[in-house]
């Protein structure tokens, strides 16, 4: 899967968990640009990437991207993995 | 950062605290944006006590600061994520969380340490605790025999033992560290009132005529396999007439959380099906969500819940 294919099938996760229809995501941007990106909505988000990508974090990756492009980086090596 | 110079001391604690976890600056603005002025006033008071507390703890108030962030990212962090993947919480026993948690006297502290400054920084929490001093304490009756049951950092038993319309404060706990941490903050707070704090273990209190017109159990029964045996056992020792007033987590993942409330509904539901009466209840989102948003993401609420006994 490319990183765009990635990051397509990352919207509408990302538009769910942070209740905005309108966002559109980019490599980089943080928590810090997403109103409603806090800690128990940065998990929600992983847990669903999970389901989505059929993908399982380690608990310290979880924390680890600190943008949507790094997180995107990091959903590309746990499928070539 | 919110200017909240109008509370001096929630200014200096949210200060020193992000000064400690900058990346935590954002939170805490969130968490005071929604608040009520009436909230932030009961804050400031909470602010005040933790101040006074902080001498009395090892690092002071830059270990209560470091210790909240432990519990918020290492503590609640992975449980959150268990939550979330399983729609359950981790443990389900009590000696389960015996082991992990309550035998392991350092982390506890840590664990304890950080809950006291949520109930400042953390939305529910802050709603929960400003409640009860507001609505719940002064609408005691005069003479109130009250009883606290798990009354750990001792703020509760506190703001009971400052109300004048309360005769009495008791306290009992199944844990002789956390008797005397309460002992120790009532006497940094300036309590002079006597305090019968007790090593007891509610299900197992010896009977005796003793009796209550008053029971608080908060942030207790999420931690019990048996919650309305728990609440039963509690109202056996109120008068008729007397109250109960539960403050409970939904959805609330923690390492030692062993019964998951569903919802505000599911916490009153517990109450009733002790045999009490509810006569008033709240629910309190976590920071930064509705209570809406709060039910349909099955995010944290502190659920407060009065019950009467006839």
């Amino acid at each position: 899967m490319t990183r765009d294919e990635i990051l397509s099938k990352l919207t509408p996760i990302m538009r769910d968990i942070f209740d905005d229809e309108t966002l559109v995501p980019t490599d980089s941007m943080t928590s810090e640009d997403v109103a409603e990106w806090d800690s128990t909505n940065h998990v929600r988000l992983m847990v669903a990437i999970e389901a989505e990508f059929g993908i399982r974090f380690e608990t310290d990756e979880i924390t680890a991207p600190e943008n949507v492009g790094q997180l995107v980086d990091l959903i590309a090596a746990k499928l070539a993995g | 950062m919110i200017d909240l110079t109008d509370h001096p001391n929630l200014h200096r604690l949210t200060s020193h605290l992000v000064e400690r976890w900058p990346d935590h600056s954002d939170y805490v603005d969130k968490s005071f944006a929604d608040r009520t002025p009436e909230v932030t006033a009961s804050s400031d008071r909470i602010a005040a006590c933790i101040l006074k507390l902080a001498p009395e703890v090892e690092g002071g108030l830059d270990g209560l600061c470091d210790d909240y962030r432990f519990l918020c990212e290492k503590i609640v962090l992975p449980e959150e994520l268990h939550f979330r993947r399983h729609n359950r919480y981790r443990l389900s026993s009590f000696a389960e969380a015996e082991k992990e948690c309550y035998a392991n006297a350092p982390f506890m502290a840590r664990y304890m340490n950080g809950l006291l400054i949520s109930n400042v920084i953390w939305h529910n929490h802050a709603c929960a605790i400003s409640s009860y001093m507001r609505e719940y304490l002064p609408s005691r009756p005069q003479g109130t025999d009250h009883l606290e049951i798990g009354p750990g950092h001792g703020l509760f038993l506190y703001f009971a033992a400052i109300s004048p319309n309360v005769a009495s404060i008791s306290g009992w706990d199944v844990s002789p560290t956390s008797i005397e941490q309460t002992r120790r903050a009532l006497h940094a707070l300036g309590v002079d009132r006597p305090a019968d704090l007790t090593l007891q273990n509610m299900f197992e209190a010896p009977a005796s005529d003793r009796r209550y017109d008053s029971i608080v159990m908060s942030e207790i029964l999420e931690h019990l396999e048996d919650p309305v045996a728990a609440l039963k056992a509690a109202s056996a020792w109120l008068r008729p007439g007397g109250t109960i007033w539960v403050n409970v987590p939904a959805n609330s993942p923690a390492p030692d959380h062993i019964f998951l409330v569903q919802s505000p509904e599911h916490a009153c539901e517990l109450v009733e099906s002790a045999g009490l009466e509810v006569v008033g209840s709240h629910a309190f989102p976590m920071t930064g969500a509705t209570l809406e948003k709060a039910r349909k993401r099955k995010l944290a609420i502190s659920c407060v819940v009065v019950g009467r006994k006839p």
